[in-house]
C-alpha cells in the first residue's frame, strides 16, 4: 500500500464516518445497526516518516491519537523511525477500548505486507488471535502501553509497570506526610479515586499503592475503604473530592490513579482551599502542574516514559528485522515522581519532544 | 333454561369440592416437601461445599509444601557440596529444568549477584528480591510479579544455601501463576474453582487463573468489590479478613456476589509474608446436581397429581354419564319422551326452593278433552298418537319459554318461567289449538282433538307451588264445567 492509496482510503473513511454521524443523528445513537458496527470510524494509517523505497514498512496501531500521552508515543516512534530509516505508518482507533477498529487496521497492515507491527492493544485478550496470526507469518509484533494476557505470540512489550507506579505514588505520599510533620500517631486517612473499575491500568496503580501502604505506612494512617469513581469526567472527579473532604474530616492525603482523577482532586482542593491536604496523582496536566509548581500546596505526580515506549518499541522492531531476537518479553519503561523540587528539570526535558 | 341447567349441575358441587380439597391437600403436601427438601439441600450443600473446600485447601497446602520441599532439598544438596562454585551449581541446575513444574531455576549470592538470565537479573533487582531472600533464614516466596523473561505473572521461591555452615546465598525457582491454580485442580470442579492470592492487609488479590473473565495475574483490590459482597449464614467479610490476618481456624466464608452464591476458604502459605491462597467454589455447583433430583421429584409429584385427577375425572365422567342416563330414564315419560310427573315436580321443587330467583311465572294445567272417548272409539294406538302429538306441539310451542311435562294419563303441565303477558299466553294456547286442529289417523280418519286448560300466575295468584298448582287446577275445573275446549285464568274466576 502506498501513501497515495492510504490518503484516498482516508478520504473514503472520513466520508463513511460523516455519513454515519448523519445517520446516528437521524436514527438516534442507541440504534446501532450492523452496518454501523461493520465500518467503525478510526484514524486511517498516515505516514509519519519520509517514505523511501527499500526501507522496511512498519505499521503502528495505537488506541487513540487525541491526547498528549499518545502524541508523545507517536513522537518517539517518528524519531526512531527517522533515525533507523523506516517507512512508519501510524493509525489508531477512535476510542481507547475500540479493539474492533484495531483489528481492522491490523488486517490492513497484513494485507499491505507490513514488515513489522507495533500495537497498543485496546483489549488485553480480544486481539490475541489477530496478533497470533500476524506473528505466525513471521511479522515481528511489538506491544506498547498494554500487554496481551492470553497469548505470548508477540516479541516484546514496552509498558509501564503500573503496580510499581502505584507503589511509587504511595512512597511519595508517605514521604510528603512525614515531611509535613504529620505524627505517626495522628489519625490520617487517604482518599482515592479512579476512572472506572474496568480499567486494569488504574486498578494496578490502586493495588500497588495499597500494597506499599500496608507494608510501610504507620498503622494509624489508613486508606479509606471507599474508592470513588468518576468515569473520566473531571466535574464528577471534583465533586468526589468535595464529598471526601466533607465526609472524612481526617483526610490528610488524596491519591488520583489517573489524569482525570488527579485533575478532579486538584480542582476540589483549590475550590475548598484545603492546602493542608497532600495530593499525589498521575500525569502532568496543566492544572496539576500549577499545584506542583506552587509553594502553597503539597503536590506530586507520577509520570510515565511514554516517549520511550514508542522510541524503544520501534528500535526493537528494527533489531528483530535485523535478525536479533529480543532478550525480554516485557520491558518496564519506568516512571518517575515529579514534585516541587524537580519540576523545573522535568518541564525542560519535555519541552518539544515529550521525552 | 339456565336455571334449569344450574339445577341439574347442583349435585356436582360436592364432587367439585372434593376435587378442590384433594388438589389443595396435594399442593400443601408438595409445598411442604419442597420447603423441607430445599432446606435440607441448602444445609447439606453448604456442609458439602465446606468439606470440599477443606479438602481442597489441604491438597493445595500439601502441594505447596511439596514445591517448598523440592527447593529445600536442592538447597541442602548444594549446601552439602565440598567444593562450592555458583557458576558450576548454576550450570548443573539448568540440567534439571526438563520435566519440572517450575519455569526456571537460579542462584543469588549474598552481594545480590544473580546467576540467571538477563531478564531474571532485571526482575530480581527491580523487586528487591535479593535483599528480602538473603535476609531470611527460611523460605521466602515473592509476591506475584510480571516477569521480564516471559511477560507473564510469576512467583519465585527462595531457599538459603550454605557452604561450610556459612550462609552464601539463595537458590530460587520461578513458577507461572497458573501453576498455583493447578494445585487446586480436580476433575469435577476444574471449571468452577477459582484460586486467588490475597493479602488481607492491603486488600489486594491476584487471580491465579481466568476468573470472572479476568485473566490470570490480574490484580484487584477488595475495596473495589466489597460493596457487591453480601454475606449470609452469619458470616462477615471484615471478620473473615481479620481471621486471615491471624491465621485463625475459621477460614471459610459464604457470600453472594452478582446473584451467585460462593463459599471460599483461605490457606496460609508459609514463607509468603502476608499472602494467603484463597479458593472459591460456587455453592450452586452442588445445588445444580441436587436441583436435578429435586426437579425430578417435583415433576414426578406433579405428574402423580395430574394422573390422579385424570383418573378421577374419567371415573366422574363415567359415573355422570350413567347417572344422566338413569336420570333421563326416571324423569322422562317413555311414551311422549317429555318430562314425567316425577321429574317435573322435582324440578319445580328445586325452582321454588329459591323463590328470590323466580320472577313472574305462569303455571298451565292442561287436559285433553274426552280422551277416554278417543281410546274407546279409535283404539289405544290412536290414543297414544294423540298424546304424543299433544306433547310434541306443547314442546314445540313452549320449549323456549318453559318446561312441558306429562303428569297423568291425558294431563299435561306447562311451567312458563318468563313473565309473558296474558295476551301472549292466550296467543300461544291458540297456536297449540290450531296445530292440533285437523288431526287425522294414518288411514285418513279425522281425529277431532281439543283441550281444556287452567292458568295461574306466580306470585299474583299464589305464593307457593302447591297453591299455584291448586289454582291452575281450579281454573281447569271451571273450563271443564263450562263446556271444555277453552282455557281460563284463575284470576278470572273471581272477577
Amino acid at each position: 500500500m502506498n501513501v497515495g492509496s492510504i490518503k484516498r482510503k482516508k478520504r473514503k473513511y472520513l466520508c463513511v464516518a460523516f455519513l454515519l454521524c448523519i445517520q446516528s443523528v437521524v436514527s438516534g445513537c442507541g440504534n446501532k445497526t450492523p452496518e454501523q458496527s461493520a465500518a467503525p470510524a478510526y484514524y486511517e494509517y498516515e505516514a509519519v516518516t519520509e517514505i523511501k523505497d527499500g526501507q522496511p514498512d512498519i505499521y503502528v496501531v495505537l488506541k487513540v491519537l487525541t491526547s498528549q500521552y499518545w502524541q508523545d508515543i507517536v513522537a518517539g516512534i517518528r524519531d526512531a523511525g527517522t533515525e533507523a530509516g523506516c517507512n512508519v505508518y501510524v493509525g489508531a482507533a477512535a476510542g481507547e477500548s475500540d479493539w474492533e477498529s484495531q483489528k481492522f487496521l491490523l488486517e490492513e497492515a497484513e494485507q499491505a505486507g507490513a514488515d513489522a507491527v507495533i500495537l497498543a492493544p485496546g483489549n488485553s485478550s480480544a486481539l490475541s488471535e489477530t496478533v497470533s496470526s500476524l506473528h505466525s507469518q513471521g511479522v515481528p509484533v511489538i506491544l506498547v502501553d498494554t500487554i496481551l494476557n492470553d497469548t505470548d505470540s508477540f516479541d516484546t512489550c514496552y509498558m509501564t509497570d503500573n503496580l510499581q507506579a502505584g507503589e511509587l505514588a504511595a512512597e511519595e505520599m508517605i514521604r510528603l506526610l512525614r515531611e509535613n510533620g504529620i505524627s505517626e500517631d495522628a489519625s490520617v486517612s487517604i482518599a482515592i479515586q479512579i476512572t472506572s473499575a474496568s480499567s486494569q491500568t488504574v486498578i494496578d496503580r490502586l493495588a500497588g499503592f495499597n500494597q506499599y501502604w500496608s507494608a510501610n505506612a504507620p498503622k494509624k494512617w489508613i486508606v479509606l475503604d471507599e474508592v470513588k469513581k468518576n468515569d473520566g469526567d473531571s466535574s464528577i472527579a471534583q465533586q468526589n473530592c468535595m464529598d471526601f473532604l466533607e465526609s472524612y474530616p481526617d483526610v490528610k492525603g488524596v491519591f488520583g490513579c489517573n489524569n482525570s482523577s488527579t485533575v478532579g482532586f486538584v480542582n476540589g482542593l483549590t475550590q475548598t482551599g484545603r492546602q493542608d491536604v497532600i495530593l499525589v496523582g498521575f500525569d502532568y496536566a496543566d492544572e496539576t502542574a500549577r499545584l506542583v509548581e506552587s509553594e502553597d500546596w503539597q503536590a506530586s505526580v507520577v509520570v510515565q516514559s511514554q516517549y520511550y515506549m514508542g522510541y524503544d518499541g520501534l528500535m526493537e522492531a528494527v533489531e528483530i528485522l535485523n535478525g536479533h531476537a529480543p532478550e525480554y518479553k516485557f520491558v518496564d519503561t519506568g516512571t518517575r515522581v515529579i514534585n516541587h523540587e524537580n519540576y523545573l528539570t522535568y518541564e525542560q526535558s519535555i519541552t518539544g519532544d515529550g521525552k | 333454561m339456565k336455571s334449569q341447567m344450574k339445577n341439574k349441575e347442583k349435585p356436582n358441587i360436592g364432587y367439585m369440592r372434593l376435587i378442590i380439597a384433594y388438589i389443595t391437600f396435594c399442593l400443601v403436601v408438595l409445598l411442604t416437601v419442597v420447603i423441607l427438601l430445599s432446606r435440607y439441600i441448602s444445609k447439606n450443600n453448604t456442609a458439602q461445599i465446606n468439606n470440599i473446600l477443606s479438602l481442597m485447601s489441604e491438597k493445595v497446602n500439601t502441594s505447596f509444601e511439596m514445591m517448598i520441599d523440592y527447593i529445600e532439598e536442592a538447597a541442602d544438596l548444594i549446601s552439602a557440596r565440598k567444593f562450592f562454585s555458583f557458576e558450576d551449581n548454576y550450570e548443573e541446575l539448568q540440567q534439571t529444568l526438563v520435566n519440572m513444574p517450575y519455569f526456571s531455576v537460579g542462584l543469588l549470592d549474598m552481594d545480590g549477584n544473580v546467576y540467571g538470565t538477563a531478564g531474571e537479573r532485571i526482575d530480581m533487582e527491580k523487586q528487591n528480591f535479593a535483599e528480602a531472600a538473603n535476609s531470611t533464614e527460611d523460605i521466602f516466596i515473592s509476591e506475584p510479579y510480571r516477569s521480564s523473561v516471559t511477560g507473564s505473572n510469576m512467583i519465585s521461591i527462595f531457599a538459603p544455601i550454605y557452604h561450610d555452615e556459612e550462609r552464601v546465598g539463595s537458590i530460587f525457582v520461578t513458577y507461572y501463576l497458573e501453576t498455583i491454580q493447578n494445585l487446586a485442580y480436580t476433575d469435577i470442579l476444574s471449571e468452577e474453582t477459582a484460586v486467588f492470592l490475597m493479602n488481607p492487609y492491603s486488600g489486594n488479590f491476584v487471580n491465579c487463573s481466568v476468573i470472572d473473565n479476568q485473566p490470570s495475574g490480574t490484580w484487584s483490590n477488595i475495596r473495589l468489590v466489597k460493596h457487591e459482597i453480601d454475606c449470609f449464614q452469619g458470616y462477615d467479610y471484615d471478620i473473615w479478613l481479620d481471621n486471615m490476618k491471624q491465621n485463625a481456624d475459621e477460614n471459610i466464608i459464604n457470600y453472594r456476589q452478582d446473584n451467585k452464591a460462593y463459599s471460599q476458604a483461605y490457606v496460609h502459605i508459609d514463607g509468603m509474608k502476608n499472602w494467603n491462597l484463597v479458593i472459591r467454589i460456587p455453592i450452586t455447583l452442588l445445588s445444580n446436581t441436587m436441583q436435578q433430583y429435586f426437579i425430578s421429584i417435583a415433576i414426578g409429584a406433579a405428574l402423580l397429581i395430574l394422573a390422579t385427577l385424570l383418573l378421577a375425572a374419567t371415573l366422574y365422567r363415567r359415573e355422570h354419564d350413567k347417572t344422566e342416563v338413569l336420570q333421563k330414564l326416571s324423569d322422562a315419560d317413555p311414551l311422549t319422551k317429555i318430562m314425567n310427573r316425577r321429574g317435573f315436580h322435582g324440578m319445580m321443587k328445586a325452582l321454588f326452593a329459591d323463590k328470590a330467583a323466580l320472577g313472574r311465572c305462569t303455571f298451565v294445567f292442561l287436559d285433553v278433552d274426552f280422551f277416554k272417548h278417543v281410546n274407546d272409539r279409535y283404539g289405544h294406538e290412536a290414543g297414544d298418537y294423540v298424546l304424543c302429538t299433544v306433547a310434541a306441539v306443547l314442546k314445540e310451542t313452549f320449549q323456549d319459554v318453559g318446561i312441558v311435562a306429562r303428569v297423568g294419563g291425558d294431563e299435561f303441565n306447562v311451567f312458563v318461567q318468563k313473565p309473558l303477558s296474558v295476551e301472549d299466553m292466550d296467543s300461544m294456547l291458540a297456536t297449540v289449538r290450531m296445530k292440533l286442529n285437523g288431526l287425522v289417523l294414518e288411514d285418513g280418519t279425522p281425529l277431532p282433538i281439543s283441550f281444556s286448560a287452567g292458568l295461574a300466575v306466580y306470585p299474583r295468584d299464589a305464593k307457593d307451588l302447591k297453591t299455584l298448582i291448586h289454582c291452575a287446577d281450579q281454573a281447569l275445573y271451571h273450563v271443564k264445567e263450562n263446556g271444555r275446549k277453552n282455557h281460563c285464568w284463575y284470576r278470572d274466576l273471581h272477577e
